[in-house]
Parts: C-alpha cells; sequence; structure tokens
C-alpha cells in the first residue's frame, strides 16, 4: 500500500465513543477508502475527559485500541465560543503528527473537536497537501450547536447573521457575531474543498459565503452493517397488508421531535381511521427526561383505539435492518435540519418507504409520492394525516417501496471522494 | 479647619462585621473617611463611635484598623461623580464642586495609586522580525479575547512579518489567559507578539505608554482591541503610511461601525454653552465629525482638530518627545485629543487618512466598570481647565 496515496481523516470523534451521524459516517468512509485500495488513517479526537482511560500522560496522540490505521487525537482546550484550541501543546504535536504521517490529504470532518486553528496550523504544516473539509453539521455558521434552530423560539433557523445570533444569544454583542464570521471564515479559507452530503448543505453554505468553486456535493458512503451479515435472517418478507406497522427511528431522537411524534399520535388516536403500531427505536427515548418519558408512557397507556406504542428500546446498527423489516414503513420525526440523514440510507437499503418532514437533507434525499411521503415539518396534523394515508391508500406501500432509491456503492462513493482530493 | 494633612483619606476596618460574616478579605467591611485634619493631628489619634437603636453606642479604637486608601477609593469616589452626572444637571454641580477642590483632591489619589503602578509580567513570543515596520499597541481592560482576535484578523489579510503586537493589559487577573493566548496565537499566525501585564488598571495613558517604551518598531500604531482592518488595503495602507515616515504628525484612520456608517473621521471641540453657563466657567467637549453618518465624504487625506486613540499612528521618537500621553487623566478619556494638541503645539500636524479603513466595534473591547463615567467627567473637567483659552482656535486647521 505504500504507493497509494495517504489520506488523513481528522477531527471525527469516534464512533466507538461518541453518538451520531458524523462519527459514524466519518468512519464509514475511512473504511470504505481502505477498502478501496487508499492508505486511508483516521485520527479521532477525542476530549482527555470524555474518556479518562484513553488517556496518556505526556501523549497528545495515541493509538486506538490496537487498529493499525487508527489514532486518537486527545485534542484538550477546545473552547465553543471561538473553536479555539487552546492548548499549543496539542497544537505542536498535531502538526508535528501531520508531517511525520506527510498525507497527501488532510479530510477535516469536524472542527469544534480539533479547534479551528488546528487547521491554520495544518495549512502551514503541509503546504502541499489537499485540503479537504466534510461539513456534516452547520457548526461553522450557528454558534447554537451548529444546528441552526433558534433558542429564542425553537423555530428552524433559515441563515445567520450578526443580529439573529445575538437574539439565539442575548448577552453577546452583535459585532460579536460579525467577529466569530471573520474568524471562521478566515480559518476556513485555507481549505481547498469542501464537501456537502446534500445540496441543501451546499446551499447553506454557499449563502453564508463559501465559494462555489471548493464547494462539491458527495453523498456519505451508505453504512455497510457487517455486522449484519453475521447474523441469520430471520424475516426476510414483508409484513402483510395492511400496511399499518410504523417503525419510529432517531439517533438520537430529540425531546422535540418526540413531542412531535407524541401530538400527532393523539391526534390520530382521536380520529377515525384504522389502527396501526407504532415501535419507537432510539437512545432518545432511553434517555428522554422523565417528565418526556412519563408523557410517553401515559400516552402509550391511554391511546387504546386506534394506536398501538410501544418502546423498542436502542439498538445498535447492525440491528437495524431487522427492526425496520419488520415494520411497513420507517418514521423519522426530526424537527431539525438534517444534513443527510443515514438512517435514511438504512431505510433505502431494506426497501422501506420513508416518512419525514419536509425539510434539509432528508427531504432532499426522498421523493415525495415517488419512494417516500414528506409531510409539513414538525406539524402534528400533518404526520397524523401522512400516517392515516399510508395505513388507508391501497397499493401506496408496495408503489413506494418498489421505487425505493439503489443506494451508491461505497466504492463509487470513495471513487468520487478522490476526485475531490484530486488523488 | 486646619490644613490638609497627606491626604485625608482612609479605610476604617469594620472588624466586628468581618468576623460575624466570616469574610477572608481584610477590609471588605469597613467605612472610607476623608476629612480634614488638622496639621499635628495623625489618623492614630482619631476614634470611633457608632450609634445603634434605643442609644446604644459602640465604640472602637482605630490605630491598626486603618490603612491607606488605594485604587478601590479612587473607583469608589469615580463611580459617585459618574453617578451624579447621569442625573444630568449635577454636571454643572460636579464641576463646580471638581473646581473647589473634589478635582485636586482626586489629583492627589490619582498620583498616589499611580505611584505604587509597576510591571508585572513582561513575555515575548516570536522571532524579533527585521522586517518590522510598524509596532501596533492595545491597551487590554478586562476582556481577554480580544488579543488572539486582533492578530487574527490581521492574519486574515497577509502575513504578520511587518507588524508586532504588543498588549499591555491592565487587568492583572488576565495574565495566564493573555500570555496562553499569545503564545497560541503567535504560533497560529506567524505573529510577534508582546505581553506586558501590568499591577492594576494604570489607565490608557500609563499602558500606553509602556506598550510603546518595549515596541520595536520606529513607528506605532495605537489600537483599540475593538478595532480591525476592514480589507487588505487598509493594512497595506496602514503600512504604506508608516513606511513613508509621519515626521512631526500624527495620522488617523476612518473608522467604520458594523453596519458601515461612520464612526470617525476627526474630531473637534464644541464649547458646552449651557453647562458653562451654570457652571459660570467655560466648559468644552470633544465631538466626532458626522458620527454615525452614511459613509459619504471624500477619500482624501484632510488635516483634522484631533483623532481618536482607537487608531493612531505616530512616529515614536515623537511620541517620546512630547512625553506620550498624559497619565494625569484617568483612564480612557480626552488623553486622544490632549495628546493631538500637544503634536500641534509641537509644531505638528494632526491627519485623518480615510485609506486606513478600520472597523470600530465601539465599547466592546473592554469591560465596563462604574467608574467610568466619573473618570470622563474628571477627564474632561482637566482638558478643559487645560486647554480652554485655546480651544476657541483648536478647530482651524
Amino acid at each position: 500500500m505504500s504507493d497509494a496515496p495517504r489520506i488523513l481523516h481528522v477531527g471525527a470523534r469516534h464512533p466507538e465513543l461518541s453518538e451520531g451521524d458524523a462519527p459514524r459516517a466519518a468512519h464509514d468512509l475511512f473504511l470504505a477508502s481502505r477498502a478501496a485500495g487508499l492508505d486511508a488513517v483516521f485520527l479521532a479526537a477525542c476530549g482527555p475527559k470524555d474518556v479518562p482511560a484513553l488517556l496518556k500522560p505526556g501523549a497528545v496522540i495515541t493509538g486506538f485500541d490496537a487498529r493499525p490505521h487508527e489514532h486518537l487525537f486527545l485534542a484538550d482546550g477546545v473552547e465553543d465560543t471561538w473553536h479555539r484550541n487552546l492548548s499549543h501543546r496539542a497544537l505542536t504535536w498535531f502538526a508535528a503528527f501531520l508531517q511525520e504521517m506527510r498525507p497527501e490529504v488532510v479530510h477535516v470532518h469536524d472542527v469544534t473537536t480539533i479547534g479551528l486553528d488546528a487547521l491554520l496550523v495544518a495549512r502551514r504544516a503541509l503546504p502541499a497537501a489537499r485540503l479537504v473539509m466534510t461539513l456534516h453539521d452547520f457548526s461553522p455558521i450557528c454558534r447554537a450547536d451548529g444546528l441552526m434552530v433558534r433558542r429564542s423560539d425553537g423555530t428552524l433557523c433559515e441563515r445567520a447573521s450578526a443580529l439573529r445570533c445575538h437574539q439565539c444569544f442575548p448577552g453577546t454583542a452583535p459585532e460579536m457575531f460579525r467577529l466569530r464570521e471573520d474568524w471562521v471564515q478566515h480559518a476556513l479559507s485555507v481549505v481547498d474543498a469542501f464537501v456537502a452530503p446534500t445540496d441543501f448543505v451546499r446551499r447553506r453554505y454557499l449563502a453564508w459565503g463559501l465559494p462555489a468553486e471548493k464547494l462539491h456535493v458527495v453523498p456519505d458512503v451508505p453504512p455497510a452493517c457487517a455486522a449484519a451479515q453475521d447474523r441469520v435472517a430471520i424475516r426476510e418478507t414483508r409484513p402483510a397488508e395492511p400496511a399499518n406497522r410504523f417503525g419510529v427511528f432517531g439517533t438520537p431522537l430529540d425531546a422535540a421531535s418526540l413531542a412531535l411524534l407524541i401530538d400527532a399520535l393523539e391526534l390520530y388516536e382521536a380520529g377515525d381511521s384504522p389502527p396501526i403500531t407504532v415501535e419507537v427505536t432510539g437512545a432518545g427515548l432511553c434517555d428522554a427526561a422523565p417528565d418526556l418519558r412519563a408523557r410517553f408512557n401515559a400516552a402509550g397507556s391511554a391511546m387504546r383505539n386506534r394506536v398501538r406504542l410501544r418502546d423498542a428500546g436502542a439498538c445498535a446498527d447492525a440491528e437495524l435492518p431487522a427492526r425496520m423489516a419488520r415494520v411497513h414503513w420507517v418514521v423519522l420525526p426530526s424537527v431539525r435540519w438534517e444534513a443527510f440523514g443515514r438512517l435514511a440510507s438504512f431505510a433505502f437499503q431494506a426497501g422501506r418507504p420513508l416518512v419525514c418532514g419536509n425539510i434539509g437533507g432528508l427531504a432532499e434525499r426522498v421523493r415525495h409520492d415517488g419512494d417516500g411521503l414528506l409531510f409539513e415539518a414538525g406539524d402534528p396534523a400533518s404526520l397524523a394525516a401522512t400516517l392515516r394515508r399510508c395505513a388507508t391508500e391501497p397499493g401506496l406501500h408496495a408503489r413506494l417501496a418498489a421505487a425505493a432509491p439503489a443506494e451508491p456503492d461505497a466504492l463509487d462513493v470513495v471513487r468520487v471522494n478522490r476526485a475531490v482530493y484530486r488523488v | 479647619m486646619g490644613e490638609l494633612v497627606g491626604l485625608p483619606a482612609y479605610r476604617v476596618r469594620r472588624a466586628d462585621v468581618e468576623n460575624y460574616l466570616q469574610s477572608t478579605q481584610p477590609y471588605e467591611f469597613g467605612i472610607w473617611t476623608a476629612g480634614r485634619l488638622r496639621r499635628g493631628f495623625e489618623p492614630q489619634d482619631l476614634g470611633i463611635a457608632t450609634l445603634g437603636p434605643q442609644g446604644a453606642q459602640h465604640t472602637a479604637q482605630l490605630p491598626d484598623l486603618i490603612r491607606k486608601p488605594g485604587t478601590e477609593f479612587l473607583d469608589f469616589l469615580l463611580a459617585h461623580l459618574g453617578g451624579r452626572e447621569l442625573l444630568g444637571e449635577l454636571t454643572t454641580r460636579s464641576f463646580a464642586d471638581l473646581d473647589a477642590g473634589h478635582g485636586a483632591f482626586l489629583a492627589a489619589l490619582h498620583d498616589e495609586v499611580a505611584a505604587t503602578r509597576a510591571i508585572r509580567i513582561k513575555a515575548t513570543f516570536g522571532p524579533r522580525s527585521p522586517g518590522c515596520r510598524l509596532s501596533l499597541v492595545c491597551v487590554l481592560l478586562g476582556i481577554p479575547d480580544f488579543l488572539y482576535l486582533l492578530v487574527s484578523q490581521f492574519a486574515r489579510f497577509g502575513p504578520l512579518d511587518t507588524l508586532e503586537f504588543v498588549f499591555v493589559s491592565n487587568s492583572p487577573e488576565l495574565e495566564e489567559v493573555l500570555v496562553r493566548d499569545a503564545e497560541l496565537a503567535s504560533f497560529v499566525f506567524g505573529a510577534r507578539i508582546v505581553v506586558v501585564s501590568l499591577n492594576q488598571n494604570c489607565g490608557f495613558s500609563h499602558a500606553n505608554n509602556v506598550g510603546v517604551a518595549v515596541a520595536q518598531a520606529g513607528t506605532i500604531g495605537i489600537i483599540n482591541p475593538d478595532v480591525y482592518p476592514r480589507d487588505a488595503a487598509a493594512v497595506a495602507n496602514t503600512l504604506r503610511v508608516a513606511e513613508g515616515g509621519l515626521g512631526s504628525d500624527v495620522v488617523g484612520g476612518k473608522l467604520y461601525y458594523a453596519d458601515g456608517s461612520v464612526m470617525h473621521e476627526g474630531m473637534f471641540f464644541a464649547p458646552d454653552v449651557k453647562v458653562s453657563a451654570l457652571a459660570g466657567a467655560p466648559v468644552w467637549t470633544v465631538e466626532h465629525f458626522r458620527k454615525g453618518f452614511p459613509d459619504t465624504a471624500g477619500t482624501e487625506p484632510r488635516r483634522v482638530p484631533a483623532v481618536t486613540g482607537a487608531l493612531m499612528l505616530i512616529e515614536r521618537a515623537l511620541f517620546e518627545r512630547i512625553g506620550g500621553f498624559d497619565t494625569r487623566f484617568i483612564s480612557g478619556y480626552y488623553e486622544d485629543a490632549d495628546l493631538c494638541l500637544r503634536v500641534r503645539q509641537a509644531g505638528g500636524n494632526v491627519r485623518l487618512d480615510p485609506a486606513l479603513a478600520y472597523w470600530h466595534y465601539e465599547g466592546m473591547g473592554s469591560a465596563k466598570r462604574p467608574a467610568q463615567a466619573g473618570a470622563q467627567l474628571y477627564n474632561r473637567w482637566l482638558f478643559t481647565r487645560r486647554w480652554g483659552a485655546t480651544l476657541e482656535r483648536a478647530n482651524d486647521v
């Protein structure tokens, strides 16, 4: 593999240590790149407080669980106002690691873990390397955890501005957000190419000021589910008609999405639609605040006529195909902007039509009434009406399921990334 | 009443209250005293009596319960003075009071505090660059973030090898963060950065004078922590002006609010007719031309009566010859206008060059303190008394 171009993936949290789509997407790309013959190396970021047992005194970068091409960057002290790395030592050793690894490409997956300064340091340490960054979320644009959901009233945010950001953080003057944008854009200016997993993300960043010629749309590598191959498939056939079994998924399923779901189901219960079964899968429900959890339980017990609601608990990636196989529909009630929507890939692979909100990357991946159904994001009445249509319209499920888009081959996705890498 | 004995102000410690509330800071609870003592009368001779309900009386002997006042008392008095100004017509009374002796009292107290000023640390990061053309001197107060921000804002527009950054901190509690950030910024942006941390809030004048004294370049740029170049041209023009030599002049830039309206394009002197009439003596103020107006004025460099200390370029030799900023001003107003007038007195001009286009996020760069309004009032009084007679003609340039 000595002749293969070396691609160093940096900044993502390790999926073994952290929840979320971005760590998995980054790691999947790393694995697929190695499978495609690239000399890919994964330098995951990890705060020293995340897993104290992994801390090695005096070492900034360490190995990871005896895996030959995976390392941990113990990037201590990245603060979340300016996304600055406050450790001179961490940055110094990061630069030394880059110079020793000499990758042709440094592929950055997250800057909130390693600090924006790390980009400038990487640029100087490796002047000839190509710096590529995947935009897994909106952290560069939005200080509110990169979600672009307004803290003032919980509504979706369409664009950042000094005034609008100040409204989310009333203690911080608008001018400070102007400075934040200057600083973030300066740090990102050394990146040669940006990868947006959907056109929705590309448009957001284009509007924010990233140059069009640097922005590329490349989907995430489809999840491989290697572990699933070691399981015996118990049920491969679709559950029988009517198509009234719904699986609700989320990683994590946040409180607002869960509240939307319960509201919609209560509306459904109050109507005269045929009975449905709803299974909720995802860590979010296990971790939900006690009052929300209590509401879920109460709603489950109270709904006796039209809705049978049950908690299917958390599950690992490898179990997702089986969970999806036993329902007709995959419902993603997310009320946030999803950059890509990794769960949609699972649904497509399982041949289960998606029901999701009409916003963001998810809405881009689903063709409404073609291979899935969209509802007005955040609107319980719209979701309830969609569930009713799912359960009552003859032939709808078979038509949408048959049209499920083929997921791209992982090696093809790597090939498109290589074009962005120019290696 | 007798003559003043030294500075007749003391902190009387309420050890009983400290004990009761289990305070860990000596003198946290106490009473400020300011009065006139007869010559030969020592503070140790004083006693204190407090009256409680139903005539209960508590007396205390003062030896070992007193100490001389410092910054704390000065800030207390200034906050009081500034608070009065907010009541509008009391400005007039404040001026009368300052004339009647409060001014001399504050000056003496300020001098006493000033005598305890010291440099705690000086740290330098990055090599001395032979190509350094301009030392930017920036005074920090209360908010450490601006060190890194200022350097990063210049780094947006090109390499920093012709610049040196000198940060002088008036907040000793920030020094650890500032030294950390200076090391980081020097590493990340390839900048030469000097950090000087003072032992107390020494004011704008003193801190700048300290900064200029340690700067390496022949040309100095006095810059506020919330002033940033608008674009690459602004930096190039600043360096061009610095390299061209300023001679005996001081040059200011054109400053903009974040919305693009004009924050500064020179300052002029205006009599405050109402307050002058009420106070029975001339009172002057400094105004900015077209502050907040749309950006429509010309781009030609021009002479102006004065420029703001938020951004001014001056040769180090001239700065030192005229004695730098006057340290008799307290913390942050009128020092710049005073310096400009002294440059003109020494035969130089004050120029405004719109090619030096900078943002000024005015008021963001330092922590707000209650003493500020009082310091502004005191400085206005000092400035008026010093220049009053000449300000009539000072707008002619």
